[in-house]
């Protein structure tokens, strides 16, 4: 173990936070006294690892509790244009405690998210972190402590994952691989024990599958000893397993003295993880409470108002039980395997029936979906759409047979962003009709559309972009339904939209399904999974673990096949435990 | 769990330079070639030969290099060259010494960089655009200042720069070698260096970790604006002669020797090593046409075939995984 105090020395002089990162264990008490010699001006910041390790928080929590908030948001204003994204936002993140920020889209979350990174300005109001005032940029707001996992990442996906993590900008001017690995490992320690990821440093990060992804995110957003953590959806395209893992380490975060400022739309994981909830509406806080004082129809008043209140607690069930009187097979699979990923997998899909297929991150799922349209080839098995063996080269043959895949990962993969609506909706398919595809009558198709789908847009010319997450969701689906998909594998299609807009593609799904398509919707959210299914696919370590229809299933034999690769766990004592 | 273990196991593997890798066995085939159908290659003279083409471009693809990792493109870097090269012999034959003409050609080359860096950084134009609207800026300025007259000497102590000497190489090949070293250890060791590498991957993610949004553009063009002026120094001096239609086309050769040494066109990925490699192929087989006395058209052939089978070489794999594995959510 080095000295403290040399290792401080490359530290600029106009450095006014210094992290002393378990000093006193490494028999370094003695560093405090001399730093603050150095540095008469720095607030030192004394940072102890062991206490990361508290299991239960609950006990301890008041001891951390310090004179002034660690965070204090206080009268926040905020205009684009002549409208205000955030009014008068007043709020206050204690050390140690989790506050879940909900709302519906544009209710001013990401703003104020934004506005604490630092990389947008609040037009009035104040930031303090523990008492001082932040005067605005990124940097800043990291040296103050500030954190900050975008839904999107933001890693870089060229650079390896060790300059991922610990490769943010330091003040110094020279840059040290061995020092940047180092902080890797430790603070990929610090997420969990023996991180996969510990013998990934020097992969690229575009090499690894979403979950790895999101670990780097989150080992790098505890690197430099945050005091404040903000996450901004950060369960949104995890599977159980992963989410579980997180809430539980957030959970120890915050017993180590970390705030934390939780974003989501997600309710369960929200009630699993906050103590006190925060809730815009339209840019103000609509309500600000602990969760014991608030039953369920109040949470959602606040984020819809009362006028929606019945829209969103009672999803419409009704649409989806019109049903063809016949189901008929549209596609069915036979032994479809291929090595390493699933193997043996034997399905159909019925015409009017939403099939909705489950598992934790890894089972095969994406890579099934995606084998069905032909971007994987089959090592073995065979395909019949409407009873006839077919091939698929790629999604364009597989569109031919009326099969269409839908990504997780819309905005790059599925939408052009920069057109208008109407060609998003329309344009995108005319490759698919005979001839010329001559686009006379785009318009008032478009039209149609985004009034039959309730798509919010300035008009069909609006460009994609503008349009919020649950939009863009909605013209991707309405695309597909003008085109005719009679097979549509939509792959988590309500991963971070809204609530109202989750309910409006799962009516969308029914309506679908009841006019005599067959879908099969990929989700890990065990709400969407029993609220939408007609039937319930499970894969588990790449077989199929159940197939079953939805009547015949409930939530604990659901999550007993996706977490043991069976329906009842009891029966199988040897394998659940090996799985465990 | 078991996708994380298996990508666990390999990843010594897969962090081995596999374009670097290719680009060598290409050279090594070359190479055996030419022992069979022109062994006078391998001649210490026709080596030392080769060395000093490469001095000048390998200078240039550094600042290059820069540029592509930091997501731009550079096509004014043939103007830059030719503006250098003829403020330094015009102004070193009207009898100024090295001393004033030589930090004043640097200048020059630096300021021309910055003229690109403040038009992309601050007018947002994108870099094809504004480097395409400068190259022509550059170009009519020079031969408006040059009438299009030849500057047909060079002052003698340009002379002495250009003259081989220690078995043939000159002071380019030293001045290539200390520029590699420098960028080195700029590109590997500084935050500066890698914040061209993080820019260049994903503007938004270096925006919300705190890299500036102009600083990493500024020393990209102006960087390249310096070195492109280092090469002109010895492009001037190996040329004996300029004029205002020096160096037309040049920064296509420039950007060809880049991304065959496996630079991302569109940033965050490259290095010096592929750099190196690539120029040292484009130059030995431009040599060895020569030593073949293949005609010229044939050449500009093979060196497109050479930069698409170099390119084509490094994307396949890319490729390939684009299409099946990048949106795999759960893979």
């Amino acid at each position: 173990m080095g000295n403290a105090i040399s290792r401080a020395k490359p530290i600029p002089e106009q450095c006014n936070v210094v992290i002393l990162h378990d000093a006193a264990a490494a028999g370094e008490a003695h560093a405090l006294p001399t730093i603050a010699k150095i540095l008469p001006r720095a607030t030192v910041i004394e940072y102890h690892p062991a206490a990361v390790e508290v299991p239960e928080p609950s006990a301890s929590d008041s001891l951390h509790m310090p004179l002034s908030p660690l965070l204090e948001i206080k009268e926040i204003w905020k205009y684009y244009g002549g409208t205000a994204a955030l009014r008068d936002v007043s709020a206050s993140l204690q050390a140690g405690e989790i506050l879940a920020l909900m709302g519906h889209n544009g209710a001013g979350k990401s703003t104020l998210v934004k506005i604490l990174a630092g990389s947008t300005r609040q037009d009035s109001g104040e930031i303090k972190v523990a008492g001082k005032a932040l005067s605005g940029g990124v940097r800043e707001a990291r040296a103050a402590g500030i954190a900050v996992i975008y839904q999107d990442l933001s890693l870089f996906p060229k650079l390896t994952v060790a300059e991922n993590i610990a490769g943010e900008p330091t003040g110094q001017r020279s840059y040290s691989w061995r020092a940047a690995k180092r902080a890797a490992a430790a603070s990929l320690q610090r997420v969990e024990a023996n991180s996969p990821l510990l013998s990934c440093l020097d992969r690229n990060v575009e090499d690894l599958p979403l979950a790895m992804k999101e670990r780097v995110a989150i080992a790098r957003a505890l690197t430099y000893d945050s005091r404040i953590l903000i996450l901004d959806e950060p369960t949104a395209s995890l599977s159980l397993q992963d989410t579980d893992h997180l809430l539980t380490y957030l959970r120890k975060l915050a017993g180590g003295g970390v705030g934390v400022l939780f974003v989501s739309h997600r309710l369960s994981d929200v009630r699993r993880i906050a103590d006190r909830y925060l809730v815009l509406r339209d840019g103000a806080v609509a309500l600000s409470a602990a969760p014991a004082e608030v039953s369920g129809n109040a949470l959602a008043r606040a984020m819809f108002g009362d006028s929606e209140e019945k829209d969103a607690a009672k999803p419409d069930r009704a649409v989806g039980q019109i049903r063809i009187s016949a189901p008929q097979d549209v596609l069915t699979v036979r032994n479809a395997t291929r090595r390493g990923e699933f193997t043996n997998i034997s399905m159909t899909l019925r015409a009017g029936e939403i099939a909705v297929l489950t598992g934790l991150t890894g089972a095969g799922r994406t890579e099934f979906a995606e084998a069905l349209v032909g971007l994987r080839r089959l090592d073995g098995g065979e395909l019949h759409v409407a009873g006839k063996l077919v091939s698929l080269s790629g999604p364009r043959s597989a569109m031919r047979n009326g099969l269409v895949y839908v990504p997780e990962d819309r905005l790059r993969t599925g939408l052009f962003v920069r057109r208008s609506t109407a060609e998003n909706l329309v344009g995108a398919t005319e490759h698919l009709r005979a001839g010329f595809g001559f686009l006379g009558k785009e318009t008032s198709r478009a039209d149609s559309a985004i009034s039959d789908f309730g798509i919010r847009c300035q008009g069909q010319d609006s460009t994609l972009e503008t349009l919020s997450g649950g939009n863009q969701q909605k013209v991707l689906l309405a695309r597909w339904q003008m085109a005719g998909a009679r097979v549509l594998i939509l792959d988590e299609p309500t991963a971070g939209v809204d609530v109202s807009a989750k309910t409006a593609i799962h009516t969308r799904l029914r309506e679908w399904a009841a006019a005599g398509a067959a879908l099969l919707v990929i989700s890990s959210e065990t709400d969407e999974v029993l609220d939408v299914a007609d039937r319930i696919l499970v894969f588990h370590a790449g077989n199929l673990a159940l197939d079953s229809l939805r009547t015949e299933i409930n939530r604990e034999q659901l999550m007993a096949a996706m977490l043991h690769g069976s329906a009842t766990a009891e029966q199988k004592p040897t394998q659940a435990r090996g799985e465990a | 769990m078991r996708s994380s273990n298996s990508s666990a196991s390999a990843p010594l593997r897969l962090n081995f330079h596999r374009h670097e890798t290719k680009l060598a066995s290409l050279l090594l085939v070359l190479g055996i070639a030419l022992t069979v159908a022109a062994p006078r290659f391998f001649s210490s003279v026709n080596l030392a030969l080769l060395a000093r083409s490469m001095g000048v471009l390998l200078i240039i693809s550094v600042g290059m290099l820069n540029v592509i990792l930091a997501g731009g493109i550079d096509v004014s870097a043939g103007a830059i060259l030719a503006v250098v090269s003829v403020v330094l012999v015009r102004l070193g034959n009207h009898g100024l010494p090295a001393s004033i003409v030589l930090p004043l050609g640097l200048l020059t080359g630096a300021a021309l960089g910055a003229v690109n860096a403040a038009l992309i950084a601050e007018l947002r134009i994108p870099p094809i655009v504004a480097t395409l609207g400068t190259a022509g800026l550059f170009r009519g300025l020079l031969l408006e200042w040059t009438q299009g007259e030849w500057e047909s000497s060079i002052p003698s102590w340009l002379n002495a720069v250009g003259s081989p000497r220690w078995g043939g190489l000159d002071l380019s090949v030293l001045a290539a070698a200390l520029v590699m070293l420098a960028a080195a250890w700029i590109l590997h060791r500084t935050q500066i260096g890698r914040s061209l590498f993080r820019f260049g991957d994903s503007p938004l993610a270096a925006a919300r970790t705190g890299v500036s949004a102009r600083q990493p553009i500024y020393f990209a063009y102006i960087s390249l604006g310096l070195l492109t002026a280092i090469g002109a120094v010895f492009y001037a001096a190996q040329l004996g002669a300029v004029q205002g239609n020096a160096a037309n086309g040049y920064e296509l050769t420039v950007i060809a020797a880049v991304v065959l040494g496996g630079a991302d066109i569109l940033g965050g990925r490259g290095g010096l090593v592929g750099t190196f490699l690539g120029v040292l192929l484009l130059c030995s087989l431009q040599q060895a046409l020569v030593l073949l006395h293949v005609a010229t058209f044939w050449q500009n052939i093979a060196t497109g075939a050479i930069v698409l089978l170099g390119v084509i070489l490094s994307s396949a794999p890319r490729l390939h995984r684009t299409l099946t594995l990048q949106q795999s959510p759960s893979a």
